[in-house]
C-alpha cells in the first residue's frame, strides 16, 4: 500500500512539475436563458453543433441549436446552480464516450461515468457519441443466427448477428423479459450485450442489474442507465452511448447486441428537449426530425464484411404501444426502420401464454437466412400450422361436429401452442428447440394429453441428455440432421414414452 | 415581422444616431414600446448589452472586463490586456471576484484569456485527472 501511495505521490508531483501554465484564448458566451436543463447564450462565436462547452461551475453541456446570436444549449448534468449571466466556454471538442473491455459487468450513466460504485472505469479509448452509420460496402448480408433461446421468436422469427429486430407491445406484455432472456442466452457464445435502460424505474434497472448477475450474464454485459429521474438530456443521449460502446466491439471484429429499452421513452425525452428548444412541434408534438432521431441510431448496427473484420452489432429496441395501436407515430417509424418486429399482446400474456408473441403480427425479414439448416426444416411449417390452428379453433366454437381431419389438426396446435410456452429466465438452447419442434410437428405428441405437453417434454429432454446425447451434439455440430438420426430420434421418444408416466397420456378407450 | 435582439439593437442605435439627444428619450419609449408589442421583453439585456457593443465598436473601442480577486495596480492590468490585446483601443471594466483566488480574467464579448489562479488549478486537475 505504501509503495502505491509513494507512486502516487510520486506521479503528481512529476505532473505539477512539468505542468506549465500557457495562456489559451477561450471562446466564451454568457447565459440569458435557462428553463428545465436548456440553457440559451449569447457570444459563443464560432462554435459548431454539438460541441462541448463548460459552465462556470464546471457542468458541461452540449450546443443544439444555433440561431442567429443565440444558441441553444443542453445541459450534461444539474443545471439548478446555472443562472442568467453565467459564463460559458466551448471547449471544442465533440461529446463521447469512454469504449473498451474495460467496460463490461459495469452500470454506467450515457455519460459513461460508473454508477456501480466499483470505482474508475479500466478504459483509455473513447468515441464520439454520434457517429455515421457504416456505409453499403462496409456492410455484408445477416447470415449469422443470434439464439434468443426462446422458442417462438428461434423458430418463426429468427434473429440475425447485425440485424435490428423491434420487440414492441403494451405495457406489461414481457417486452424487458424477452430481452433479457435474450441477453441470458448468448453466455458463452463470446457476444458483448449492452443493456440501456431509457427512462425507466430506478428499481426496474436495480432488478435486471442483480438478474443479469445473478445469471452470471454481467460477465459479458454492459448496462447504460438513464432512468426516469434524470434529465432529459441523458435520456435522449444513452441509446448514442451505448451505441457508440458497441461499435467498438464491431469495429474489433467481435460480436455486440444492443437492447434499446425503449426508444418510446426516448422521443418523449426528445420532444421534451425539442419543445424548450421551441423547434416547431409536429404530429403527437414531436419535432421534424424524431424519425431522423431513431434512424441514424439503428442504421448504426450492423454486419460488417470480413475486410473491415466482420464484426457485428444486432439491436433490438423496445416499443412501447398504447393500447396496442401500433399506427402510432413512434411505432410506425420504427416499425419501418428495423428489419422486422416481434409483437407482444396483452391478450395473449393474460391468457398465460408467455412470451405472449403474436406469430401472425411478428415478422423477420432477414432472420431467415441466418437460421441454422436444422432449425429452418424443422420449423418450415409451424408459423403456416399454427396460423391454420388459430383459425380452425375460431371456427370451432361454433360447433361440436367436426371431421377427423380438422380434429387432428386442432388437436397439434393445441400441443404446440403448449409447447411454445416458456417461463422467464429458462432460455432453450437450440439443439433442444430442434428436437422439440420435430417431435411436435411431427405428431409424437398425439397421445400426450395438452396440459402433460411440458412435463413431457422436459422428461424427453432429460432423458435424452443421459440416454443419447449424441442426437444434440449432432445438431450443435452438423448444424443439420439426417435420417439415421432421425430415425434414432423416434426410437428415443418411443423408448421415454414406454417409461414415462402413464398420467402424462390420454386414456385410450377399449 | 419578428426580429432578433440584434436588429432591434441595430435599429435602436441608427435611430438614436439620427436624431439629437433631446429626441432619445422619445425614440427609446417607442422602442421599448415595439419590442413589448413583439413580446420579445425577455431580449431587453441582450439588446441593451448589443447597443453599448454597437457604440464602442462604431468609436473602435473594445470593451474588455478584468476581474481579479485583489485590487490590482492599473499599469499592471493595462500591461496584461496590453499583451492579449495588442494594438486594440479598449475600455476595461474592473470587477472583483474573489473565487479566482488570485491571478486575473480578461474577457471581450466573446473571448476569455485566463490568467488566474482558479484557473490554472482547474487545467491542472483536468491534467491530473486525464492521466
Amino acid at each position: 500500500m505504501t509503495g502505491q501511495k509513494d507512486t502516487v505521490v510520486e506521479h503528481l508531483k512529476k505532473t505539477i512539475s512539468e505542468y506549465k501554465a500557457d495562456i489559451t484564448e477561450e471562446k466564451i458566451g454568457r447565459v440569458v436563458e435557462i428553463s428545465d436543463g436548456i440553457v440559451k447564450a449569447v457570444g459563443l462565436a464560432d462554435v459548431g453543433a454539438a460541441e462541448m462547452v463548460e459552465f462556470d461551475n464546471g457542468v458541461r453541456g452540449v450546443v443544439l441549436n444555433l440561431e442567429e446570436g443565440m444558441c441553444g444549449i443542453m445541459v450534461l448534468g444539474e443545471y439548478t446552480d446555472i443562472g442568467e449571466g453565467m459564463t460559458i466556454k466551448a471547449l471544442g471538442e465533440l461529446m463521447s464516450v469512454p469504449v473498451g473491455d474495460g467496460l463490461i459487468g459495469r452500470v454506467l450513466d450515457p455519460l459513461g461515468n460508473p454508477k456501480d460504485g466499483k470505482g474508475a472505469l479500466d478504459s483509455s479509448e473513447r468515441y464520439p457519441m454520434e457517429r455515421i452509420a457504416p456505409g453499403v460496402m462496409s456492410r455484408k448480408s445477416v447470415h449469422e443466427p443470434l439464439q434468443t433461446g426462446l422458442k417462438s421468436i428461434d423458430t418463426m422469427v429468427p434473429i440475425g448477428r447485425g440485424q435490428r429486430e423491434l420487440i414492441i407491445g403494451d405495457r406489461q406484455t414481457g417486452k424487458t423479459a424477452v430481452a433479457i432472456d435474450t441477453i441470458l442466452n448468448q453466455k458463452g457464445e463470446d457476444i458483448v450485450c449492452i443493456y440501456v435502460a431509457i427512462g425507466q424505474k430506478e428499481n426496474k434497472v436495480a432488478q435486471i442489474v442483480s438478474r443479469l448477475e445473478k445469471a452470471g450474464a454481467m460477465a459479458y454485459t454492459i448496462v447504460v442507465s438513464a432512468t426516469a429521474s434524470e434529465a432529459a438530456a441523458m435520456n435522449y443521449l444513452a441509446p448514442y452511448a451505448g451505441c457508440s460502446m458497441g461499435e467498438y466491439f464491431m469495429d474489433k471484429g467481435k460480436h455486440a447486441l444492443i437492447i434499446y429499452d425503449d426508444l418510446s421513452k426516448h422521443a418523449v425525452a426528445y420532444r421534451h428537449i425539442s419543445l424548450i428548444l421551441r423547434r416547431p412541434p409536429g404530429r403527437e408534438a414531436f419535432p421534424g426530425d424524431v424519425f431522423y432521431l431513431h434512424s441514424r441510431l439503428l442504421e448504426r448496427s450492423a454486419k460488417l464484411n470480413d475486410k473491415l473484420g466482420a464484426g457485428s452489432m444486432t439491436a433490438l429496441p423496445i416499443i412501447e404501444t398504447q393500447g396496442g395501436d401500433v399506427s402510432a407515430y413512434v411505432p410506425t417509424n420504427v416499425i419501418s426502420i428495423t428489419d422486422g418486429q416481434i409483437y407482444l399482446e396483452s391478450d395473449l400474456f393474460n391468457k398465460g401464454f408467455r412470451p405472449a408473441i403474436n406469430v401472425g403480427l411478428s415478422v423477420s425479414r432477414v432472420g431467415g437466412a441466418a437460421q441454422i439448416k436444422a432449425m429452418k426444416k424443422v420449423a418450415g411449417t409451424l408459423r403456416l400450422g399454427l396460423a391454420q390452428f388459430r383459425e380452425l379453433e375460431a371456427f370451432a366454437q361454433f360447433g361440436s361436429d367436426l371431421d377427423a381431419a380438422t380434429k387432428r389438426q386442432l388437436d397439434l396446435g393445441r400441443r404446440l401452442e403448449e409447447l411454445l410456452k416458456q417461463s422467464q429466465y429458462s432460455p432453450v438452447p437450440v439443439e433442444r428447440q430442434v428436437i422439440q419442434i420435430y417431435v411436435a410437428t411431427n405428431e409424437m405428441l398425439s397421445d400426450v394429453k395438452v396440459e402433460k405437453v411440458q412435463p413431457f417434454i422436459a422428461g424427453l429432454m432429460e432423458y435424452i441428455e443421459n440416454n443419447a446425447g449424441d442426437l444434440f451434439t449432432e445438431i450443435r455440430e452438423e448444424l443439420m440432421y439426417d435420417e439415421t438420426w432421425e430415425e434414432k430420434l423416434k426410437s428415443v421418444v418411443a423408448e421415454f414414452a414406454s417409461t414415462a408416466d402413464q398420467s402424462y397420456f390420454i386414456e385410450k378407450q377399449s | 415581422m419578428k426580429a432578433s435582439a440584434s436588429q432591434y439593437a441595430q435599429a435602436w442605435y441608427e435611430k438614436l444616431s439620427a436624431v439629437p439627444p433631446a429626441e432619445w428619450p422619445g425614440v427609446s419609449e417607442k422602442m421599448l414600446k415595439l419590442i413589448r408589442q413583439d413580446g420579445k421583453m425577455r431580449l431587453l439585456p441582450d439588446i441593451v448589452r448589443l447597443v453599448e457593443e454597437t457604440e464602442l465598436a462604431s468609436q473602435g473601442v473594445t470593451q474588455v472586463t478584468v476581474r481579479s480577486a485583489h485590487d490590482i495596480p492599473d499599469e499592471i492590468i493595462a500591461k496584461h490586456v496590453k499583451q492579449v490585446l495588442p494594438e486594440v483601443k479598449v475600455k476595461i471594466d474592473r470587477e472583483n471576484d474573489p473565487s479566482i483566488i488570485g491571478g486575473i480574467q480578461i474577457e471581450t464579448a466573446n473571448k476569455r484569456w485566463d490568467l488566474s489562479l482558479r484557473g490554472q488549478l482547474r487545467k491542472l486537475a483536468q491534467l491530473i485527472h486525464s492521466n
